[in-house]
């Protein structure tokens, strides 16, 4: 029969409806609930499954392909085809360059591009390493999360200081992170951890002369999976050679080397993947003090390779001869003691020697660029400026110009949309972000700066430009979804609203109709960068 | 094209070409057009992949996307599909009232899923996704706004079938033509689940 489907009964489809409807509740299932012993990547795999399985139902038995003419199955699966071959295409051209070879792909034209042509100026970032500063905070390819899992406390947003974490309750909260942490340990202690490494004494005293550890120092490791593991999980904060961010973020490479030969270094290492860490520390005579994320997702092996990548994987450090691993086992044995991030910082305060700055130079010199390193001072310098408690509604009582705007909001909405790229304190990355704690304010007292300054939200801002003798070339988005009142709060935030700056007296806060009346006008980033160079800047 | 051509074996269909296929034009034209939309919604998903994890600025995917409430309108449209194949069964076995009802069932529950789509899209445009704000609201947009779209032209092509009943009294000769129409509600139920699949569960994995 050519399309008699009339022969089924009503039984078959209630059949169909109802796995259908099975099918759609499992899929909601495991992504709300993740099965712990599952890994993302199988997770992904089921999803894939279950979509297509509901996929052929539909389309076998209630769009009778199934004993309908089997012309329309090939018209159908022609298109299909078609469809799926457009979709590899895009996908070999976009997709996977940029997990597996991610400096190829940061060769690719995406917007990204412009914002890091190494030539233009002296960046201290690789374009590869921006694109990730600037997308992994938000949300990150199917590809990527297949291959790492995000971190299951967002912390990948790249302020990890000044985060809002109560934004949006779709995010796991820490108890959750903690759940984890511990089904990790009961459901799936590693089978293959050995007892006599688990057992060991006191991780903090590795004596080197130790026998265990005299007698075979075992310099192999899977140096392909430390590597793949640091690009995807470290690199957007440490940066691709390990050379950090003056300030931001500290080096690995040469660093971690330092941390390993401590007394108790081992283990710190392995504490700081599976637990994080928060508080003060000092690296190479700077201060950071920041959040590191915790990985108690990655697997032990991960975490040993990552870490043994850190010590002794990057160019610029020379391994040393006696390099003894980091085994998996001693990940596990450190797995299942609940610390906290502060808990790993007091850890650290009682390594012995962490800074060796006279072996440090000699390899600082090789992995940070140089333009790093003259911009530390400037990251420094901004604190003397600092002079808080300056800033109060109620001091300043100049008669006409009104200074009042609403601070709170606009702290919330620099640090939700701005401190990513301008950083927390609007003191920027030179070279790459420019500052805005006190350069804003010149820009407010410049001729035509208000609206200036509204523009730049508005339209964003593209084309060369020159903050306190440094260029800048990126691009800087625009943020019209913001409404008038979100605009007027972060551009009077940016102006005075920085602890480093002073709020002059007669500062006139932008207003919300002010903002109002630039809307519309169609601007482009180059047209903005065009009023710049009216403002008669220095 | 109303009238039969010619009686022959196959079943029930009115409209019949006289060519080699013996298959209803309208029905075959219908796979065609399938075909060609699965290319165009191939293309779309494709697009939102590619940029999916490249917007600049938030709000991302997991900021606003809830994936409850998504997976009620997943199953509501699952459920639109089931309806059809009892509307396509009632015709065929001429109990019109059931064919009535059950056409009705599926615009209606159709009409839900619009209404969950536009109030997903409100409460998204509060959260700051906006169209021309970041390639994620972008691309999210034009992907599911499109999908939304061929909903809607369903649900009215439904409706104007349920109207037309009334007036020109429909039997199991009839047939093809509901067929075709739930031809392409299925497919746009079959878009929708890899949607679900693609835009909103693998996000949060
Ligand atoms: C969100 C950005 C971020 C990511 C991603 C990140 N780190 Fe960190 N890391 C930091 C910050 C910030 C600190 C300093 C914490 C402090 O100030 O207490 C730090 C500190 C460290 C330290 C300790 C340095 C010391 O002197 O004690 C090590 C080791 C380290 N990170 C390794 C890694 C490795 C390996 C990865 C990848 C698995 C990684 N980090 C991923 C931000 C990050
Ligand atoms: C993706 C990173 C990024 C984000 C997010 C970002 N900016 Fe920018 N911003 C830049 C870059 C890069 C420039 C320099 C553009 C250039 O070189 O032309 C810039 C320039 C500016 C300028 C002009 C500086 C000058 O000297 O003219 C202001 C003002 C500014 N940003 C404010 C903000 C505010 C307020 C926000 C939050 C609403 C924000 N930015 C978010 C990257 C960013």
């Amino acid at each position: 029969m050519a399309h008699g489907n009339g022969k089924h009964g009503p039984g078959l489809y209630i059949i169909v409806a109802l796995i259908l409807g099975v099918i759609t509740y499992v899929e909601y299932y495991i992504v709300e609930f993740p099965p712990i012993w599952m890994s993302s990547g199988w997770v992904m795999f089921w999803l894939i499954a279950m979509s297509l399985a509901k996929f052929l139902m539909v389309i076998w038995f209630f769009m009778h392909l199934r004993d309908d003419d089997k012309l329309y199955t090939g018209f159908f699966a022609s298109g299909f085809v078609i469809a799926m071959a457009t979709f590899v295409a895009l996908a070999a051209m976009f997709l996977f360059p940029r997990a597996v070879a991610p400096r190829v792909a940061a060769a690719e034209p995406p917007a990204i591009a412009a914002h890091a042509d190494p030539d233009a100026y002296p960046s201290p970032l690789d374009p590869e390493t921006l694109a990730r500063i600037e997308t992994d905070g938000l949300s990150r390819t199917v590809v990527d999360r297949t291959l790492a899992p995000r971190p299951k406390d967002q912390s990948l947003r790249i302020t990890p200081p000044a985060a809002p974490a109560d934004t949006f309750a779709l995010r796991l909260d820490d108890d959750e992170l903690e759940d984890i942490d511990l089904a990790d340990v009961d459901i799936a202690p590693d089978p293959e951890a050995d007892p006599a490494a688990a057992a060991l004494p006191a991780p903090e005293d590795p004596e080197p002369d130790d026998p265990t550890l005299a007698v075979a120092p075992d310099p192999t490791f899977d140096r392909t999976l430390g590597a793949q593991v640091y690009t995807q999980s470290c690199s957007g904060c440490h940066q691709a050679n390990g050379q950090g961010i003056p300030g931001v973020f500290p080096p690995l490479a040469g660093h971690a080397l330092d941390l390993y030969e401590a007394d108790g270094g081992r283990t710190y290492l392995i504490d700081v993947m599976l637990y994080g860490l928060q508080g003060p520390i000092e690296v190479n005579g700077q201060t950071y003090n920041g959040v590191m994320p915790a990985w108690p997702q990655l697997s032990d092996e991960q975490i040993a390779a990552v870490v043994n990548h850190s010590v002794v994987g990057f160019d610029a450090v020379d391994e040393p001869d006696g390099f003894d691993a980091i085994r998996p086992d001693e990940v596990a044995a450190e797995r299942g003691k609940g610390l906290t991030p502060r808990d790993v910082h007091a850890l650290r305060e009682e390594l012995e020697p962490v800074d060796e700055p006279v072996e440090e130079e000699a390899v600082e010199e090789e992995a940070v660029d140089e333009e790093v390193v003259e911009a530390e001072p400037e990251v420094e310098a901004e604190p003397e400026v600092a002079e808080p408690d300056e800033v109060s509604v109620d001091e300043v009582e100049a008669p006409e110009p009104d200074p009042t705007f609403d601070r709170a909001l606009g702290a919330q909405v620099y640090t939700q949309n701005c401190s990513a790229c301008h950083q927390a304190n609007g003191q920027g990355i030179p070279g790459v972000f420019p500052p805005l704690a006190g350069h804003a304010l010149d820009l407010y007292d410049a001729d035509g700066g208000r609206t200036y300054l509204i523009d730049v939200i508005l339209y964003g801002l593209q084309g060369p430009i020159e903050v306190d003798g440094r260029t800048y070339t990126g691009l800087m988005p625009a943020f019209a979804q913001l409404n008038d009142e979100q605009i007027a709060a972060v551009v009077n935030h940016s102006v005075v609203g920085f602890d480093a700056v002073d709020e002059p007296d007669d500062f006139d806060a932008i207003r919300a109709d002010e903002v109002a009346a630039e809307r519309g006008k169609g601007l482009t980033p180059s047209d903005v960068h065009a009023q710049r160079q009216e403002l008669g800047l220095d | 094209m109303r009238e039969t051509i010619a009686p022959t074996e196959t079943h029930g269909a009115a409209v019949l070409s006289a060519r080699s296929t013996k298959l209803p034009d309208i029905k075959l034209m219908m796979w065609v057009f399938l075909a060609s939309d699965c290319m165009f919604f191939g293309t779309l998903i494709g697009t939102y992949l590619v940029y999916n994890g490249r917007s600049l600025v938030g709000p991302g995917p997991l900021d606003v996307l809830d994936i409850p409430l998504t997976t009620v309108s997943t199953f509501v449209l699952l459920m639109s599909s089931f309806l059809m194949v009892l509307a396509l069964h009632s015709l065929r076995q001429n109990d019109i009232s059931k064919f009535r009802l059950w056409t009705f069932g599926v615009a209606f529950f159709g009409a839900i899923f619009l209404g969950f789509q536009i109030y997903e899209f409100r409460h998204f445009i509060d959260l700051g996704l906006t169209l021309q704000g970041n390639l994620f609201g972008t691309t999210f947009y034009v992907l599911t706004g499109t999908h939304g779209v061929h909903v809607a032209i369903g649900v009215l092509w439904l409706l104007s079938i349920l109207v037309h009943s009334y007036f020109h009294p429909w039997t199991s000769k009839d047939d093809v033509y509901l067929e075709v129409a739930g031809l392409y509600w299925h497919f746009v139920d079959i878009v929708w689940i890899v949607i679900f699949t693609v835009v909103y569960l693998v996000e949060f994995v």
